[in-house]
């Protein structure tokens, strides 16, 4: 009697789920995008900001004054144009049929709000503390038009802004800060719906002003591990997948391949001036020079990488074609590593780790002992922006494609107590750097990029290496997209199962 | 029986004001500070970082933090989680539901299947069932979770399409929640699409959770069977002519209490130990959660998920020790006696 009840209840159970699969196959039309990492949270006044992921979220739900193109140069979004005054003043002309998800309209007052909030000295908010150094004042000077006065010619300007999302006035104020974090409403192309753990739901605003999005639900959810986010890519729960590394793209192929786009990541190895024998410009240049980094992006990365001469790539502004940078001499380098006697310690975290281990090979074939150390991933973050690791490998992502913003945070000598990284400092490239951040002249200011990067050539405190591309793993069932090297989700035209 | 539970009770409360200690001070105590690492490559000012500190009581001596920490946790505020901004318990409720069903199915699973198959070779004993059974058990103890899990994944989920890879339940499925536990939801609700999209996501990652207990639940209950039927009570009940299920009935009562014991831990120590299972199959719990939080350091998050993980813990082995006293009549009758 009871096992006849038990076979009846496991039929029934068995039926339900049959009937649920074939059902959802049917309805599911739903873009799923799978991220390796959970983001925080998307009020765009709050810190923290999150990174590249939480980012990716939030521009779907809001829009900026300008939004970067693939060549991470600035576009007009809710600004339709601007132009500049005496080199200070800044006049945007603003989106005049633009409103927030809850019929709030967007208008001058929304810019000038959301500006001052950031400026306010209690405000965390990303990109406040530059914004500060940078803004002036923000006037209203039509219903339509911003007014925004810089301290002094202020080229980062623009590129900031495009990190600046526009959250609405009058409702924030209304609801408060939490309140809003928890349920965000902007003037993206999709609406918030809602959040669950790491799984974020969207859906279309069909009255987006620059045109309804192709998908009408948006999901966005995190899967940690590698290879449960490549089998839920192939299994088609999933439509995209970021962060595949290299060596995992077969594993892309049949109803999945994979999708690269230009990196704004820069991978370098890192010497403490302060510490022997990095102390000596002689042996961090000879360091500098052992570096295949042809073989290292050909052999690590399958030729989804670039090498580097300097720190900076095409696309930033401020690159130099024309600059001779780091070469690979293995005899040069040779004939001064192989006169440090005492071995050298270099760190790294493990997402880093293979290309640790080859950093450590070609020193080690030029005459320098390495010690590898594999720290945990805060636990280094700590090490290094105290200045206590002799020597590390690390990246840098610079998806503001602008010299400033790689070499500032990490050589200008008042970088603060929290940015210590090599220890180098020099009054010279102090100069150049505040040159170049008070001009808007970019014939001028690429000038000023150009010393600046032979001097950092010459002094090597850092050995750059390569400029990865970014992998992502796309469904076959998946239309009309195409990742950017900004890392932000352009998915308005991209929808599943269309041709 | 009342005494030993006022007794358990009260360890129960030592027990997680030593953990609450212990964790808050090692969050603390590792290398790394939450505001560095949220803020990651942004260009911030140190002003701009001591007010993100102060804004999360940071910059307070620790005695001061904790202080305010146990205040508000007594009272069941467990404060607000630094990288997502809302209260601590939004977060770890749901976490805390999806562990536990998990465990519970992990659990049933290994006891259905288990107890059967532990009869089997005990009834068996030495021959090449039991031999076979034995083997089996090695390989589901030895077997890493994690390989299990992603061979599982490429097999049935890639290749035979017939499980999720990962998650709970298909966002499609529109599930009310109202107790946490999807399969109880989609039930009381009558969400039949809900209920088999969730019973679908539970049968891998519940494969993988019982390979190990079942081993070990198969393996202590053979043992305690075998031992059990050389004892003399059992030859008495046969010189009775007693029939083979109603001695076998007698002997499985008899190996109750110390298999209760191992599934008890065991399942005390699933619901904190599921990390890297939680990981390989994306399924939203408390391990997940906590890793996460780890790793960004956003202690407010770490230090309520390891204090609800050791509460539970500490509840499941009172449990425990609860039905073991009611199997167990030797002891009940020692604590009247006492």
């Amino acid at each position: 009697m009871l096992l006849k009840r038990t076979v009846q209840a496991a039929t029934a159970l068995l039926l339900a789920t049959v009937m649920a699969t074939t059902e959802a196959a049917a309805a599911d039309v739903t873009l799923v995008v799978g991220q390796a990492v959970r983001p925080t949270q998307f009020h765009p006044l709050l810190a923290p900001g999150g990174g590249r992921e939480t980012r990716a979220i939030k521009r779907q739900i809001f829009d900026a004054l300008v939004v970067q193109d693939d060549n991470l140069r600035p576009q007009p979004q809710l600004a339709k144009s601007w132009t500049i005054e005496n080199d200070v003043r800044w006049i945007f002309e603003l989106r005049d049929d633009v409103s927030f998800h809850n019929a709030e309209r967007f208008n001058a007052e929304t810019v000038k709000w959301n500006l001052e909030r950031i400026l306010d000295p209690n405000s965390t908010a990303p990109g406040a503390s530059t914004l500060r150094t940078l803004i002036e004042s923000v006037e209203v000077t039509g219903e339509y038009q911003v007014t925004v006065t810089t301290k002094s010619p202020a080229p980062t300007l623009l590129i900031t802004l495009a990190f600046v999302e526009l959250a609405p006035k009058n409702l924030v104020e209304e609801v408060g800060d939490e309140a809003f974090a928890a349920a965000p409403i902007g003037t993206g192309p999709f609406l918030f719906v809602s959040r669950d753990g790491s799984t974020v739901q969207l859906k279309r605003n069909d009255a987006y002003w620059g045109g309804p999005a192709a998908s009408a639900e948006v999901t966005f959810t995190t899967i940690p591990e590698l290879s449960s986010r490549i089998a839920a890519l192939r299994a088609g729960e999933i439509h995209i997948a970021d962060q595949i590394p290299p060596d995992q793209v077969v594993q892309l192929s049949g109803n999945v391949a994979p999708a690269t786009a230009t990196g704004t990541r820069i991978f370098f190895m890192a010497m403490n001036v302060n510490e022997p024998p990095f102390d000596s410009v002689a042996v961090r240049q000879a360091v500098a020079l052992a570096f295949d980094r042809d073989l290292i992006a050909q052999a690590l990365y399958g030729g989804r990488a670039r090498p580097l001469n300097q720190p900076a790539f095409p696309e930033m502004f401020g690159y130099q074609p024309d600059l001779a940078g780091f070469r690979y001499d293995p005899a040069a380098a040779r004939a001064v590593l192989s006169t440090v006697t005492a071995p050298v310690t270099l760190s790294v975290r493990q997402v880093d780790f293979v290309l640790a281990q080859a950093v450590a090979g070609f020193l080690a074939d030029a005459g320098l002992k390495v010690e590898l150390a594999l720290v945990e991933d805060a636990a280094f973050n700590d090490s290094i922006t105290g200045g206590r690791l002799q020597s590390y490998v690390s990246s840098w992502g610079v998806a503001e494609g602008d010299v400033d913003a790689i070499l500032h945070p990490h050589f200008w000598s008042e970088r603060g107590a929290n940015r210590r990284y090599t220890n180098y400092a020099n009054p010279a490239l102090d100069a150049l750097f505040y040159e170049g951040r008070s001009t808007t002249d970019s014939a001028r200011r690429f000038a000023v990029y150009a010393d600046a990067l032979r001097l950092l050539v010459d002094e090597a405190p850092w050995a750059v290496l390569v400029n990865p591309m970014d992998i992502y793993g796309v469904s076959n069932d998946l239309t009309g997209w195409m990742p950017s090297p900004t890392g932000m989700y352009r998915i308005n035209e991209a929808r599943v199962g269309g041709n | 029986m009342l005494q030993t539970l006022l007794d358990r009770l009260l360890q129960t409360v030592v027990v997680l004001l030593f953990v609450s200690v212990i964790v808050f001070l090692l969050v603390r105590l590792i290398p790394g500070d939450p505001v560095d690492i949220f803020l990651g490559e942004a260009t911030v000012s140190d002003e701009q970082r001591a007010m993100l500190r102060s804004e999360h009581g940071l910059d307070r001596p620790i005695i001061v933090q904790y202080g305010a920490f146990l205040a508000k946790a007594v009272q069941g505020d467990l404060g607000r989680s630094i990288t997502q901004r809302v209260p601590v318990a939004e977060l770890l409720g749901p976490a805390f539901l999806a562990t536990i069903e998990l465990v519970i199915a992990g659990t049933l699973l290994s006891v259905v299947v288990g107890v059967p198959i532990a009869l089997l070779a005990a009834m068996r004993h030495g021959r090449t069932a039991d031999q076979v059974t034995s083997a089996l058990a090695l390989f589901g103890y030895s077997m890493p979770t994690f390989w299990l899990g992603i061979m599982m994944i490429l097999v049935l989920s890639v290749h035979l399409g017939w499980f999720p890879t990962g998650g709970r339940i298909a966002m499609s499925a529109g599930l009310e929640r109202h107790t946490g536990l999807f399969v109880v939801d989609a039930i009381i609700t009558g969400n039949m699409r809900a209920l088999g999209s969730a019973l679908q996501h539970l049968v891998l990652p519940s494969i993988a959770l019982a390979a190990v207990s079942t081993a070990s639940l198969m393996q202590v209950l053979r043992g305690s069977l075998i031992s059990i039927s050389q004892e003399e009570f059992v030859s008495a009940l046969r010189a009775r002519g007693l029939g083979r299920p109603t001695l076998w009935r007698h002997m499985l009562r008899n190996a109750a209490p110390p298999t209760v014991i191992i599934m008890g831990v065991r399942f005390g120590s699933l619901i904190g130990g599921g990390i890297v299972l939680e990981t390989v199959f994306s399924w939203p719990g408390l391990g997940l959660l906590i890793i996460d939080a780890i790793r960004a350091r956003d202690y407010p998050v770490v230090q309520g998920g390891v204090l609800v993980m050791a509460a539970s813990f500490v509840i499941v082995s009172l449990v425990v020790d609860v039905i073991h006293i009611l199997l167990d009549p030797r002891i009940r009758q020692g604590e009247a006696g006492r």
